[in-house]
């Protein structure tokens, strides 16, 4: 923890270091002394915690991907890590470092946000459970204060709700940076015929990744059907979603393609 | 051509293929030598500026440093390039585009010489760029070079084009877009280059042109050649652009300036700011045809940014001026084809050299016709195909070796069977069509005659030393030599040794491109190596009292009725030591006029003919390709198994110019990694690759082979266009077809 305070101060934590050496070959970052934090123990377990998870910082996504424990109670969070990076970057990228990266596009993110998790934070200070959704603050900018990312939270989620992930990558690779990401987690009720929850969140569409808070809230409570799926997936694209163009995409392609794969996520969640 | 060859034909696995595998072949970066230096270089970040001065004072003091070199120091030539000399080794005066080279440091480290070109400090006056073509042809537009912006114009002139189209019953029109398209070659530009105590200097470099870098490197030292020494080393692809040896001219100042050895190597980075691309084009095309579906006339308009130097972009030029016209005879033609300067990154060769931006325009033009006539895309190519008695664009005849329509034939065949794919319903939000496209290319240099020259030796024991000056690059043509050696003297693969790339050894047949080594130096191989066996039967004849065509060579022995002689025997009663022959071959050209581009411009040509069923994500614009056939005409398959990797590797490069790739530039390049420049992975091949090869042996051809290298990548853009048109039913008119392309062509229907 004493290094910690010398975070920022030409300290940097090294995971996988998938984002971090490549910003060193740039020359975005230089001269720094990176602390290893891979082999900190408890940083690298998958853990049950009551009928949700705890994951460790430091567990690589592939590994998080590929865990029966994963697949049986949070498939969408491993559909989103399998398409997280190639097979080598998947052995390498961790859950933390993608996290604390803070990229608009990181793939773990929107599964996250859907199903709710929270960040466990631990600096000289203490440590403190930071939701999520409020851990990002702009591209590559997070909450962290010379601390560490330690835990991942997920809680546990209604037995009858089911998630879907689409990434829109540029060419044939699932495991492309994105140009847009979706993540969808819709709980029906029993009867199946209305949304009781539903959590959308967009990746690569805003300076962080987010909760598509418009189209969540024109669900609640109504029918599932086609009208409320499209009135959804056009309120996440104009009122939600907040694109940019640059050179993966431009906003107005990226506008259009958050409806359409907002509504096909939520079709294929819509099927009984 | 009769079929009990030895060698020939034979998927004999290529010669480098063991130590590339272990990991023993050599690359240029693999050499460190006793006292080598680094080189980096100063690049300039703006697209057109004057430089006031440059400060390397403190640079020069630099812990580590030991040379700082700028323009005024280079000792010979100031200019350089593979055809056009017009590219500053160093800028003096004035920079071009983002990433032209104005400083050099050479270090003890890399590190230090990194650090050190942070201190150089240039003043540059800024200027106004030019970026676009058309811009660049405005009268008071800033002036890239002294003479004016259009650095080449090349013309196409054939017959009465008003007549022809007064009497088209269809005449389409559309204006194409093809992209800047990078190499992508695995390895980056390297070279070493050491100081000899006999006042020489020895390069070992990765390139497609060994005599050029000896060339050059000579020039701008102010040497002779003979005293530059060039080997090439394992090379890790070039496609192109590797006949410019700018990095080797630039460590062998340094190795000058200093005495020492000195190493440079780009970054990737580097690689796609700098070196020079493929050509981006605009295309204006005109095609007109009667009711029948006979094509009348063709008019086109190209032009192609060829960026701050000229360097091949006149050649390239040419290239597509004279193949506007495809596989297609055309009885009136008129083509206006530009290289405009700007202060874009250069353009230069790239594996296709001008030809699939015609293909795609013109093929694109073709479909448009079927639709108007009504007729099968298939059978519009059919009624319009060369043979062997109608001339192309520059009014040559083949002669022989024209299998387009047979390759047709197959490629009708292929399309039918597609169509239970066709029928089957796609998945919700799919759209699925099948497309053709069709190329054809002149084997070699079209802009002047060029010549191919091999030495022959043949060993007492039966081995034999291949010397030919085509290096190798990946692509094989080592091994086809070694075949093509081996067959007319009688002996195995493993026993001829085939020297490539030594420029010292290996004469200078001009560089491994244009699709050319097969058959330019695989005539020469082969007539130097019969003229070797000639020689050693004439005398054993002698000796035997018979004549030499009853004598034939096996295995280290001359062979008369089921009796052998060795050669050692027959060399040491002889006194010979080896018996070394040396050919030429030329093949019977004429350079395309410059007011009608009429010649004969190539010794022969190869045509191909693909078919692609693709199916467009309606919603995303994602395009998949389902199915693909590849066709190619090589004459004869010297060795089949090389065949199928440079139509599968062509194929796979023609799918990234049409799908993903672009070199963008905002003042200089923008997508300098390949996390920002995409190239294809194996999850974007198709998910079914045919080849097909049609053999028609070509008579000037060695064992009736030709070219086709490129051939493969030349249709694939018009190909899966043509398929996603007509699946999207909007007309594709720019490459590549981008997910965010097609949506937006999506929203237009
Ligand atoms: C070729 C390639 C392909 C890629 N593809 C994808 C992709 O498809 N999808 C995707 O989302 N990403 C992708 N990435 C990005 C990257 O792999 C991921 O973001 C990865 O999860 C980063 O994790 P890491 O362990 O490598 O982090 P590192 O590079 O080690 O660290 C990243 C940053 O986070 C900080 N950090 C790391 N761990 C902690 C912690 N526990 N607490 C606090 N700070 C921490 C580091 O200091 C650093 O600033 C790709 C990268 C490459 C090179």
């Amino acid at each position: 923890m004493s290094l910690m305070e010398k975070l920022d101060g030409g300290v940097s934590l090294l995971a996988g270091g998938t984002d971090l050496l490549v910003a060193m070959k740039d020359g975005r970052l230089r001269h720094r002394t990176l602390v290893d934090i891979k082999h900190i123990s408890n940083l690298g377990a998958i853990r049950p915690e009551d009928a949700g998870l705890c994951l460790g910082a430091a567990v690589n996504t592939r590994t998080i991907a590929r865990s029966p424990l994963v697949k049986e109670r949070f498939p969408l969070l491993s559909q989103a890590l399998a398409v997280l990076g190639s097979m080598q970057i998947g052995n390498r990228a961790t859950i933390g470092g993608n996290l604390a990266n803070a990229s608009p596009a990181a793939d773990s993110a929107p599964a996250l946000l859907a199903l709710e998790a929270s960040v466990k934070l631990v600096g000289p200070q203490g440590e403190r459970l930071v939701p999520l959704e409020n851990f990002f603050s702009g591209p590559g900018k997070t909450v962290l204060e010379r601390e560490l990312l330690t835990e991942i939270h997920v809680p546990s989620a209604p037995d009858q709700g089911r998630g879907v992930f689409y990434k829109l990558g540029p060419r044939g690779a699932p495991e492309d940076i994105c140009i847009v990401s979706v993540a969808v987690f819709a709980v029906p009720d029993a009867s199946k015929r209305i949304w009781t929850d539903v959590r959308i969140a967009l990746g690569a569409v805003a300076p962080t990744p987010i909760r598509a808070r418009n189209a969540e809230k024109a669900l609640l409570g109504q029918l599932i059907e086609g009208r409320t799926v499209e009135d959804a997936a056009r309120l996440a694209a104009e009122k939600d979603a907040r694109p940019i163009s640059d050179i993966r995409g431009s906003a107005s392609y990226r506008r259009a393609m958050v409806k359409i794969l907002v509504a096909r996520a939520l079709e294929q969640l819509s099927e009984r | 051509m009769s079929n009990d060859h030895k060698v020939i034909g034979k998927s004999i696995p290529r010669l480098d293929a063991r130590s590339k595998v272990l990991g023993e072949a050599r690359y240029a970066d693999d050499l460190s030598l006793p006292g080598m230096l680094y080189v980096k270089v100063v690049r300039s970040p703006h697209p057109n500026a004057r430089i006031r001065s440059i400060d390397t004072s403190r640079a020069r003091n630099y812990p580590g440093v030991i040379s700082v070199l700028t323009a005024q120091d280079i000792p010979g030539e100031k200019l350089m390039g593979p055809i056009i000399k017009d590219q500053p080794v160093l800028c003096g005066e004035a920079v071009g585009y983002v990433g032209d080279a104005v400083a050099l440091v050479g270090a003890e480290t890399e590190q230090a010489a990194e650090e050190a070109l942070e201190l150089i400090k240039v003043d540059y006056e800024i200027l106004a760029p030019v970026l676009d073509p058309f811009k660049a042809m405005e009268p008071g537009a800033p002036q890239v070079h002294s003479g004016g912006n259009i650095g080449t114009h090349s013309k196409v002139r054939r017959g009465d084009m008003e007549a022809a189209f007064r009497d088209a019953t269809v005449v389409v029109e559309k204006r194409f877009f093809y992209p800047r398209v990078e190499h992508a070659y695995m390895e980056p530009e390297v070279a070493v280059v050491a100081p000899d105590p006999g006042g020489g200097f020895t390069v070992w470099s990765s390139t497609q042109y060994a005599h050029l870098d000896r060339e050059e490197v000579s020039r701008v030292l102010g040497l002779p050649q003979s005293r530059v020494r060039v080997h090439q080393m394992m090379t890790g692809g070039g496609f192109g652009g590797k006949i410019n040896p700018h990095a080797q001219c630039l460590a062998a100042l340094i190795a000058w300036k200093a005495g020492r050895p000195a190493k440079l190597r780009y970054s990737r980075e580097e690689s796609l700011i700098s070196s020079y691309k493929c050509h981006p084009f605009v295309m204006d095309m005109k095609l007109g045809a009667n009711r029948e579906g006979k094509l009348l006339a063709l008019e086109a308009t190209l032009v192609g940014n060829t960026g701050a130097y000229l360097l091949q972009g006149k050649a390239v030029i040419t290239k597509s001026a004279t193949h506007v016209s495809g596989p297609y005879y055309i009885p009136n033609i008129k083509a206006d084809a530009y290289a405009v300067f700007t202060n874009c990154v250069p353009c230069g060769a790239m594996r296709g050299y001008g030809v699939p931006q015609v293909t795609f325009a013109l093929e694109s033009l073709m479909d448009e016709l079927t639709g108007r006539l009504g007729l099968d895309p298939i059978e519009l190519r059919m009624r319009n195909a060369l043979d062997t008695t109608l001339p192309n664009a520059t009014g040559q005849v083949m002669g022989a070796s024209v299998p387009i329509k047979e390759m047709l034939g197959k490629a009708k065949l292929t399309v039918q069977s597609l169509k239970p794919l066709l029928q089957q319903a796609p998945a919700k939000g799919k759209l699925r069509a099948v497309g053709v496209g069709c190329s054809t290319r002149g084997i070699g240099s079209i802009r002047k005659p060029s010549r191919s020259t091999a030495v022959v030796s043949l060993h007492p024991d039966g081995s034999a030393t291949v010397a030919c000056g085509h290096v190798d690059l990946g692509q094989g043509s080592d091994t086809m030599m070694a075949q093509v050696a081996a067959e007319e003297l009688g002996v195995d693969v493993d026993r001829v040794n085939v020297v490539t790339n030594d420029t010292a050894i290996s004469p200078d047949c001009e560089s491994t491109s244009a699709s050319r080594v097969t058959y330019l130096s695989g005539n020469a191989v082969r007539l130097a190596a019969a003229k070797a066996r000639q020689r050693v039967l004439e005398i054993a004849a002698g000796d035997l009292g018979c004549a030499p065509e009853e004598l034939r060579l096996m295995n280290g022995s001359v062979v008369y009725r089921e009796q052998g002689v060795t050669l050692a025997g027959l060399f040491s009663k002889h006194t010979f030591h080896s018996v070394t022959s040396v050919a030429e071959f030329l093949p019977d050209t004429v350079p395309p006029d410059p007011e009608t581009g009429q010649g004969r411009p190539a010794g022969t040509y190869n045509f191909n003919v693909h078919v692609a069923l693709v199916e467009v994500d309606e919603g995303t614009g994602q395009i998949r390709i389902l199915r693909y056939l590849a066709l190619t005409d090589v004459g004869h398959m010297i060795n089949p198994l090389i065949v199928e990797g440079q139509v599968h590797g062509g194929m796979m490069m023609g799918l990234g110019s049409a799908l993903m790739e672009e070199v963008k530039v905002e003042n200089g390049v923008t997508n300098t990694s390949f996390a920002t420049y995409l190239i294809p992975t194996t999850f974007d091949v198709p998910q079914e690759l045919l080849i097909g090869v049609v053999e028609e042996p070509e008579p000037t051809g060695p064992f009736g082979a030709k070219g086709f290298a490129e051939g493969s990548l030349d249709p694939v853009g018009a190909t899966i266009a043509n398929a996603v048109s007509k699946a999207i039913g909007v007309r594709v008119t720019r490459l590549p077809m981008t997910s965010e392309r097609i949506h937006e062509l999506l929203s237009q229907r």
